[in-house]
């Protein structure tokens, strides 16, 4: 898939959910896909605190972000200079840890009186004053990064979740933003997938189009681990 | 002419001062200029202040001290640095009007454009004692060794040695300069100023708009620089200057009276770091440190359990633990900071609240309710020195401002606490100072605000200002007719009231006000991202000089999302205060800023985009939507780009040419007062029949389980479908009209 196609991906599927996605960031330049003002050498802790993500907002280091929760979406990969040939991704996923606005408000200063999540998460932030007031939040991260593939335990496509600290789960190819950000709101905004994509039985409205979102994929990382140990299965055109 | 401005009112009991001023204002050749009297920030060690400074076009500065009344019989003995007054020793006045000289003179050579001027003794302090009620020979005769090669003015009245004129006469933007200075609001003025030029793109005229001097005319002059000793109100549209304002007289307060307890309170959270800036600008101007905090408090008027403000430092104070915001919400769901005043008022009939302040300035004190004023009134020592800046017309629905007596209440034998009525405080310091001139919007702009806020042009206006005085106070003349139900009425806004200078400098292409009527949305939306890629491509606007205010308070999530997405495929970074960013998200650099009325209202931007404009004649918001019209516009420092669909769009499109068309007047038929007042009322039924026919429409689609019913309906009944049908056909015929 080459740097344009992964582009035009990106660019469609913000179209398609621009409901809940906001405050685009995305550029393609340099035989990338980024954000701007992504810093490069940053590397996300594993214990991943309602904090972190608050900072993360503030320093803008994100692609998009969910309108329902202020949680935000990472996405980038980086090519050969030729644009075609796929060599570095990473794609993640960082939940606000926001279920109920109530929650906030009643921890938030009377100042506060316009109640969004947007509103009072950063001063939410600026209350904690420990470990207790800032908790965990859930958070899925993709890396593509054939280098440094190394066993079964490192595969060169995997999948991180939150507080499973060594866990990498291989996925069989890479998901083009189109199936991850399809595949983050399936996960995480059942209801708003439900509302878009679902009839009231629960069945999809048009299969035809959900499908279309596997036409173009990257191609299947061609590994004998796929023979040996369960792995993610990313779909593609039949 | 030199205008006088009384800093203090211990001018009323100044005798000396008083017998100098008659003098020079008599016997002074004619000039423009300033004469303060203990200007607020030129001071020298040890805080005394020379008790006048003149400032003129043609002449030399002049500082001029003039020590408290004095009989030679009271001189004991003079050194060269001490004097014997009455048996105590005193500073020689001769060495402070020195001292005074050479601060005035270190003010001017740190402007650059002065420089030159004050190196080459082109523009040098003339400094003077003055001893009006001693005869010079009387003087000499009792101290015939005391030798001064300096200026004294004498009980024989001559003032001549003052009088000293410039080699050459200042160019406009010294003199603007040397006003910024004095004044103290040069630390406003970016880089040095610049003198305007013309200019084809918008970005430039821009920077150059960015750059003008700040200057004060003299309704703020006498806002910023003079200390009331009592009440004080300051009224002001948006963009007179009121926050500006304020933070300069906190500053000088402080400055002047450094052990005074100062408050500092405001409605806005995000104006926190702004206040806290100004005043520490304006105090760093003629001080090496910072302002001390502990005397002057910058608090919001809620607070938090970690963030002091005015509501929790009282609960504090009465040892009463604060409202939450739920419990707030829940006691008055409209107002939660009313319940809370009312909390600690309560609280103070058993635990009164003790006086924490000498001075308390209020800034957005429109935004307060009456019980928050009572709150202040508690915390203030005598005599009550509040100054309250209120915006008359921050909402068009609340033309009528409430009074003093209203707002801070009655004593228990019914008299008012607070009154601005009577005579001015003493040195003629106002009670009551109206600020007419609105700096942020361009004249026509501004108007265009009003007309449209008022609906003057509309089909029937949705308020009016009632008298004289009230459009007076917005800065307009009555030039015809009574303000009389049916008659023709004529009002301007004279040009000098809206001095923004942008249509001076730009000269491009670019109509200040441009309209725009589309067929749909999503065409609307396409052209705002077209034309904003155009503004920031072309003519160089930076996109945080932008904002895009959507008048549909119900559709906002509906355009403004997509509208961000488009602006992203022309790599236009938004935000979106308040929905997907932080409220106080506005001119992020690097980003366009996409806003409801509602988020937009305290801000400004130099280019400002409103669409959905139709809604201004939608049928059952009409009136909130005039509002928030007018808050939109109002928010722009230059350039306003108006667009809409259907119908609505092209009525609105026509009401604007004909207000564009009567600049700078207003000409209308004074409307009935009692259809105004009745307005509201209507609102209220046309909400109503709009529910109970959407619920009714719903009623029809929830029961109708498949269309066959229909058949069976058209069979037994033809006419209530035909009803049905004709319904809908005139109403499609209306929205393709």
């Amino acid at each position: 898939m080459r740097l344009s196609d992964t582009f035009h991906s990106m660019r469609s599927t913000h179209d398609d959910w621009n409901e809940i996605l906001t405050n685009p960031s995305y550029f393609s330049k340099n035989h990338r896909i980024s954000w701007y003002g992504r810093e490069e050498k940053h590397r996300s802790p594993v214990l991943v605190r309602r904090s972190y993500v608050a900072d993360q907002i503030k320093k803008c280091q994100y692609t998009l972000k969910i309108l329902n929760d202020d949680s935000i979406i990472q996405i980038y990969y980086e090519y050969e200079r030729d644009d075609s040939t796929l060599i570095f991704a990473k794609l993640s996923y960082f939940n606000s840890g926001i279920a109920d606005i109530s929650e906030l408000e009643e921890s938030i200063d009377l100042s506060e009186t316009s109640a969004s999540v947007v509103e009072l998460l950063p001063k939410f932030i600026e209350n904690i004053t420990s470990d207790v007031d800032d908790p965990l939040v859930p958070w899925i991260r993709i890396d593509y990064d054939p280098k440094a593939s190394t066993s079964p335990l490192h595969h060169a496509c995997h999948m991180h979740i939150g507080l499973f600290q060594h866990a990498r789960i291989p996925l069989s190819r890479v998901p083009t933003p189109r199936q991850f950000i399809e595949f983050i709101i399936t996960l995480c905004y059942p209801e708003d997938y439900r509302m878009k994509r679902l009839d009231s039985d629960g069945k999809p409205l048009d299969i035809k189009k959900i499908c279309s979102f596997n036409d173009d994929t990257f191609e299947k990382i061609e590994n004998v681990l796929y023979d040996i140990i369960p792995h993610f299965h990313i779909p593609t055109k039949k | 002419m030199i205008d006088f401005i009384i800093t203090v009112s211990e001018y009323e009991r100044d005798e000396p001062t008083k017998v100098v001023w008659t003098w020079i204002n008599e016997k002074f050749p004619d000039t423009e200029g300033i004469c303060f009297y203990k200007h607020p920030n030129l001071t020298a060690p040890p805080g005394i202040r020379p008790e006048l400074t003149i400032i003129t076009k043609n002449f030399q500065p002049i500082v001029l001290l003039c020590p408290p009344p004095m009989t030679l019989e009271d001189i004991t003995s003079i050194c060269d640095e001490e004097w014997i007054v009455e048996g105590n020793p005193r500073d020689s006045p001769f060495k402070q009007a020195e001292d005074f000289a050479v601060a005035l003179n270190y003010k001017f050579e740190k402007d650059r454009t002065l420089r030159d001027l004050v190196k080459k003794g082109q523009y040098t302090p003339v400094y003077a004692v003055a001893f009006p009620f001693i005869s010079k020979i009387d003087f000499i005769h009792k101290f015939p060794n005391v030798v001064t090669d300096q200026i004294v003015i004498w009980a024989d009245e001559d003032i001549s040695h003052l009088v000293r004129p410039l080699s050459s006469p200042l160019s406009e933007n010294e003199w603007n300069h040397i006003l910024s200075i004095t004044q103290g609001i040069s630390p406003l003025t970016n880089g040095s100023g610049v003198i305007p030029k013309e200019t084809p793109t918008l970005g430039e005229a821009i920077r150059y708009l960015d750059r003008y001097i700040a200057l004060l005319d003299k309704q703020q002059e006498k806002a910023a620089l003079q200390i009331a000793p009592g009440p004080q109100r300051i009224r002001g549209l948006a963009g007179t200057g009121k926050t500006v304002i304020l933070a300069m007289k906190a500053a000088f307060i402080h400055h002047r009276y450094p052990d005074k307890k100062i408050l500092f309170t405001f409605n806005t959270q995000s104006l926190y770091n702004q206040i806290h800036k100004l005043i520490t600008l304006f105090y760093k101007a003629n001080s090496e440190s910072d302002p001390d905090w502990n005397f002057l408090h910058v608090r919001h008027a809620w607070g938090g359990q970690n963030k002091a403000g005015v509501y929790f430092d009282t609960c504090s104070q009465l040892g009463i633990e604060p409202f939450r915001l739920p419990t707030a919400k829940f006691l008055n769901k409209n107002d939660p900071f009313r319940a809370c005043c009312q909390h600690v008022l309560n609280a103070n009939l058993t635990n009164p609240i003790l006086p924490q302040y000498d001075y308390i300035l209020m800034d957005e004190a429109q935004d307060f309710p009456a019980e928050f004023y009572r709150v202040l009134y508690l915390l203030s020592e005598e005599p009550h020195q509040i100054y309250w800046a209120y915006d008359d017309l921050q909402s068009l629905f609340a033309v009528e401002v409430p009074t003093p007596e209203e707002l801070f209440g009655k004593d228990e034998l019914g008299k008012p606490l607070v009154t601005l009525d009577g005579e001015p405080y003493g040195g003629s310091i106002e009670k009551d100072i109206i600020l007419y001139r609105s700096y942020r919007c361009p004249h026509e702009v501004l108007m265009l605000a009003h007309a449209l806020g008022l609906g003057l042009y509309a089909d029937r206006c949705v308020q009016m200002l009632t008298n004289k005085g009230s459009w007076e106070a917005l800065g307009y003349i009555v030039e015809e007719g009574e303000l009389e139900k049916g008659n023709k009425i004529v009002i301007r806004r004279p040009e000098e009231y809206s001095p923004n200078p942008i249509t001076s400098l730009y000269k491009g292409k670019q109509d200040v006000i441009q309209v725009e009527i589309f067929d749909d949305h999503e065409s609307e939306l396409n052209w705002i991202a077209e034309s904003i890629y155009f503004d920031i491509n072309t003519e160089n606007v930076l996109p945080e000089h932008i904002i895009v205010i959507c008048l549909d308070a119900v559709k906002m999530r509906r355009y403004l999302l997509p509208l961000q997405k488009k602006l992203m495929d022309f790599e236009i970074l938004s935000s979106i205060p308040g929905v997907t960013d932080s409220s106080s998200a506005f001119g992020e650099p690097g980003r366009v800023t996409l806003s409801t009325v509602f988020r937009a209202k305290g801000n400004e931007s130099y280019v400002v985009y409103i669409f959905s404009f139709e809604m201004v004649y939608d049928y059952v918001e009409a009136l909130q939507n005039r509002n928030r019209a007018f808050t939109a516009i109002s928010r722009s420092k230059a350039w306003v780009r108006i667009s809409g669909v259907g119908p609505g769009m092209k009525k609105a499109k026509e009401e604007i040419e004909k207000i564009r068309y009567d600049k700078p007047r207003f000409k209308f038929i004074f409307p009935d007062p009692e259809t105004i007042r009745n307005l509201s009322a209507e609102t209220d039924v046309r909400r109503r029949e709009y529910k109970k026919v959407r619920d009714s429409f719903k009623k029809i689609f929830e029961s109708v389980k498949n269309v066959e019913i229909i058949d069976a309906l058209r069979d037994k009944d033809p006419e209530l479908i035909k009803q049905m049908e004709r319904l809908i056909s005139e109403a499609n015929k209306r929205e393709v009209k």
